[in-house]
């Protein structure tokens, strides 16, 4: 049974909840509960990938069907490759969360419901995957209700704190919103075609202009909500933070794509709009998401919420490519499309390895020191130095520096916005530079912003006694960040071997595009525009070269081979006479001499003050100080930013609405025969409006 | 033959990324000595000072981690790596095929990602203060020199760096067009922002509290120290070459025979030269702007690059 496709589907989504059912039973055995949960979805994401290895490189696609509550309506789904590469990224993440959740849930005090937020997490892993498979509009509507409910269970999982509470409830309705936005976009589809197959749409004849545009929009409202585009991302770095950090991996590393994968359902099967100018709108979205989400991440001193924040800057990345795909193909340029099509769904994959190993090593850093807050933390990569060494090579993986998989695919984007450049008409000819140019600065803004990250976190000394007293995370934790770690540099060396794989997913008509790839000689080669097939590998090759050099030499350091003379001295203190490091215990005379280090709030301050008309910033000093003393006695300092969409979308949006709402209440008044009178005058309406 | 003839170029181009730019450091300051009346170093001092360097132990801050021992030696590989992307004295660079403008803006953001955190972990203020300033000032001439580079490949229709090169060299100098000129000044300018000089950053103070650069790598000595400096005087070297090579190609060497070999290298030194006076008069002329002018400098620069982008769009040339 499990040899076929529909058993090994059953298998990949019923084993993760039936086994965290059971771990729900057994819940009184803390361990073994948790153990259990753990590995039933390992075992359940064992399955799921071989079904992806079979969506993916299957010459057909496979359909089936199984029965529901409606005997004429089955549930049923589809596993194309699509399908296939969204299953790999859900499943592959989703057993190395769980392998991590083991060491991380292990000392958070839960107070008896860890079964039930692993029974959420089996569910949300279940969830994800029908969406990806789903092929009616109702399958995929309670699939996607679902993900969001079991998600929605875990965020508060500190629900004693009112700001977590609120974060939830922010992302339930936001969530609610976007779905009513999807759903009235299917409903537009099913009306059109007659039926809610998503068969259906495909072969369905070509919308109407005005209602294909109206449905387009929509769409891209409802899924960009989820998404996080810009401006429709306020629930996200309310969200992400507050989490546990394993979910909080596979909310940004996979819940959020799922929305990307609606997105791509609908612009080039359901609706296949022809028209250049959406394409330009999607490429303008994705760069505005890219700049907003790395400038507010740069404020940000919250580890988690600036990672949250760099969510919605790579999420703007990859809808670039999309967008750029988009205005290519309507113009006709079916090869470039395709670069870029696969630019965007490289950029995905790499973003959900590098966003989840963050995440995680975010998490490590918490579960060690109980601290988010930058200002707080350091000195942490002599405390954690597997850990450390492994988030510094997600941050430079997001930085997309060489020769990390963030770089190829940006690389690829870069190469897609040359196309729009070069190819469209004078729109493209102006947006594709200017993308490029914002893309340039959001990459050294990333760089800025993670070198503050990494830097302030796990160099310099510790700025608080939590962070003296950091150990490292057990091997369950580290294990799953190495293996992203390995797949950050694997996907950034030998670029064409996920390329492979994401080029089975381009539509039939983009699929020259990556066709050298296919070629065994040209394996390491990424594919290029029309006929440069000319790839950046062997530079990179030589870059890794020089970093393996670079290792051996530290590694030779580490493990105590001294270089060649050399003493240890106290750092440059502006010429006062160094004061001896004092012993560890002595926390006060350390937090002394710590105190006067950079902060990530200094870090950031020439950024803050630069942006600061955007940001709405205001400063407030305070000198306490008698007036004989020249020298303050104390200082208060306080730095006040705001979220300008907040104050310019929602609030205004907000007030609309409740205005909106008082003059309706109008015509509710309470009293029972006025509604009754409603009922009778609607009923007689639809008598007369019927046919 | 033909492997002889390569690993001449190579050595030749080497020795070009490696070597010269100590010279034209030692050119920009004789230049600033001689306007402000004064002597100065001789034009070998660079080679000295990396020599003496060179021979002495290190101090390493007692704060440290693995981050700050191998900063040096990656950075520097690293920017040896860009070196090989950039042509020097003829249209030919030993990794011609893999040249974009893409893999050479972030190459160079991998070395100052590096610098930058290998900064932060030794945890002093001033090494704070540099890496946060450092990060700021090329944050800011990213876009600037993207949008400027970007338009050089849309005159020439393509992204590689020596293809461009090899384009302006077959035009003749009175077929330039606004659009080239457009480009060249924001290109000068990140060529100031990125490599510290005036009116950027002073690369001869070291007043805590302004330095940007130096005070990054404050804590380091001896052998560490030497591959900093040494790293930096390449990365100028490379934005010269990138600058002479783009927008004043002249008598540049043929890659396929050794007919302009001399003339071209030639030229390349008199260039680059030329281009160290001319910074050398900047530099004395000059004061520092203050630090926030710095963002309304890069600003200028890559509305510039918006100009000829314009230009390039509506006009094509």
């Amino acid at each position: 049974m499990i040899g076929s496709i529909p058993g090994l589907f059953l298998a990949a989504t019923g084993t993760p909840v039936l086994g965290c059912l059971t771990a729900v039973l057994f819940r009184g055995r803390d361990s073994f509960s948790r153990r259990l949960a753990s590995s039933s979805v390992i075992a359940g994401s064992f399955w799921g990938l071989i079904l992806a290895v079979h969506g993916l490189f299957d010459k057909e696609q496979v359909r089936f069907a199984f029965p529901g509550p409606v005997p004429e309506h089955p549930f049923t789904f589809l596993l194309d490759p699509l399908a296939g590469l969204f299953l790999a990224v859900i499943f592959g993440l989703a057993a190395l969360c769980s392998c991590y959740s083991i060491g991380y849930s292990q000392h958070r005090n839960l107070g008896g419901t860890q079964s039930l937020e692993g029974l959420c997490f089996g569910v949300l892993v279940t969830s994800m995957a029908c969406v990806a498979t789903a092929n009616d509009v109702i399958t995929f509507l309670g699939a996607w209700e679902l993900m969001t409910v079991s998600t929605f269970l875990m965020v508060p999982y500190e629900h004693e704190r009112p700001d977590v509470r609120k974060a939830a409830y922010i992302f339930l309705v936001a969530s609610q919103l976007g779905t009513a936005c999807i759903v009235a976009a299917f409903f537009g589809l099913a009306y059109h075609a007659s039926s809610i197959e998503f068969d259906a749409f495909r072969t369905a004849p070509a919308l109407p202009s005005p209602l294909c545009h109206i449905l387009f929009l929509v769409a891209l409202i409802g899924f960009g909500t989820k998404a996080g585009l810009v401006p429709l991302h306020v629930w996200l770095p309310l969200a992400h933070p507050v989490a546990p950090s394993h979910v909080s991996a596979m909310m940004s590393g996979v819940m959020i794509k799922t929305a990307l994968y609606g997105l791509l359902r609908f612009m080039f099967e359901f609706l296949r709009i022809p028209s250049p100018g959406w394409g330009l709108f999607v490429l303008a979205l994705g760069t505005a998401s890219a700049l907003f989400g790395v400038l507010f991440a740069l404020l940000e001193h919250d580890l988690k919420r600036l990672l949250a924040y760099h969510s919605v800057e790579n999420i703007g990345i990859i809808v670039m490519g999309i967008g750029a795909s988009l205005y290519l193909s309507s113009t006709g340029h079916q090869v470039a499309a395709g670069c870029a099509l696969a630019a965007g769904l490289f950029h995905l994959v790499n973003h959900a390895i590098f966003k989840a190993l963050l995440f995680l090593g975010a998490g490590s850093v918490q579960h060690a020191t109980g601290v988010r807050n930058l200002d707080e933390l350091g000195g942490l990569l002599r405390r954690m130095p597997y850990t450390g060494l492994l988030f510094l090579i997600g941050a430079m993986a997001i930085c997309a520096l060489p020769p990390l998989n963030g770089f190829a695919s940006e690389w690829m984007t870069y190469r897609c916005l040359w196309d729009v450049s070069r190819t469209g008409g004078s729109w493209g000819s102006l947006i594709g530079p200017i993308s490029a140019a914002v893309l340039a600065m959001v990459g050294g803004l990333a760089a800025a912003c993670f070198a503050k990250a990494f830097g302030i976190t796990f160099l310099g000394q510790p700025r608080s006694v939590e962070a003296w007293e950091a150990k490292e995370a057990p091997v369950s934790m580290t294990a799953p960040m190495a293996i992203l770690a390995i797949l950050c540099g694997l996907f950034g060396l030998v670029p064409g071997l996920p390329l492979t794989a994401i080029s089975r997913v381009l539509p039939a008509s983009m699929a020259p595009a990556i066709a050298p790839l296919s070629l065994p000689g040209h394996a390491l080669v990424l594919p290029c525009s029309a006929n440069e097939t000319d790839g950046v590998v062997p530079v990179i090759v030589l870059v890794a070269a020089g970093l393996a050099v670079a290792a051996f030499k530290i590694a030779w350091w580490w493990l105590g081979g001294a270089p060649t003379p050399s003493r240890v001295y106290q750092p440059w203190g502006c010429g006062y006479p160094h004061q001896p490091v004092p012993p560890l215990g002595d926390v006060l005379a350390h937090e002394s001499l710590a105190r006067t280090e950079y902060t990530a709030t200094s870090f950031s301050q020439p950024f803050a003050y630069l942006f600061r008309q955007f940001f709405a910033r205001r400063e407030l000093l305070d000198f306490f100080a008698r007036r004989t003393e020249y020298l303050p006695e104390k200082i208060f300092v306080q730095v006040r930013t705001k979220n300008p969409f907040d104050s310019w979308v929602y609030k205004p949006m907000r007030r609309a609405i409740v205005r909106l709402s008082w003059k309706v209440s109008r015509i509710q008044a309470g009293s029972v025969q006025l509604y009754l009178s409603y009922m009778l005058v609607t009923v007689l309406l639809l008598l007369l409006l019927a046919p | 033959m033909k492997l002889l003839f390569t690993t001449i170029l190579w050595l030749l181009h080497m020795a070009l990324i490696l070597v010269w730019p100590l010279l034209l450091v030692g050119v920009i300051r004789r230049t600033k000595a001689v306007v402000t009346c004064r002597r100065g170093p001789p034009l070998l001092q660079a080679f000295f000072d990396l020599a003496k360097l060179g021979q002495k132990g290190e101090v390493l801050a007692s704060t440290t981690t693995w981050v700050f021992r191998s900063a040096p030696w990656v950075t520097f590989f690293v920017v040896v790596v860009v070196g090989m992307l950039v042509p020097t004295f003829s249209t030919w660079a030993p990794l011609e095929k893999q040249a974009d403008l893409i893999l050479l803006v972030y190459l160079l953001g991998l070395e100052r990602f590096y610098r930058t955190i290998a900064a932060l972990d030794t945890g002093t203020s001033f090494a704070g203060l540099g890496a946060s300033r450092e990060s700021f000032i090329s944050s800011l001439a990213e876009p600037a020199l993207v949008l400027s580079l970007w338009c050089t490949g849309l005159l020439t229709g393509t992204l590689y760096i020596p293809e461009m090169v090899s384009q302006f060299s077959r035009r003749a100098l009175l077929e330039l067009s606004p659009a080239y000129l457009l480009v060249l000044l924001p290109l000068v300018l990140v060529t100031l922002a990125e490599n510290a000089r005036i009116p950027v950053d002073d690369p001869t103070t070291h007043l805590e509290l302004t330095m940007v650069h130096e005070a990054m790598g404050l804590e380091y000595s001896g052998r560490g120290l030497a591959l900093i400096e040494w790293g930096s005087m390449i990365r100028l070297g490379l934005y010269f070459a990138l600058v002479a090579n783009l927008f004043f190609p002249v008598s540049l060497a043929d890659p396929a025979g050794l007919s302009g070999l001399f003339a071209g290298i030639v030229s390349f030194l008199g260039r680059t030269a030329a281009l160290a006076v001319g910074v050398g008069l900047v530099e004395a002329t000059l004061a520092r702007l203050a630090f926030f002018r710095i963002a309304d400098m890069l600003g200028l620069a890559a509305a510039l690059a918006f100009l000829a982008l314009i230009r390039v769009v509506t006009v094509g040339r």
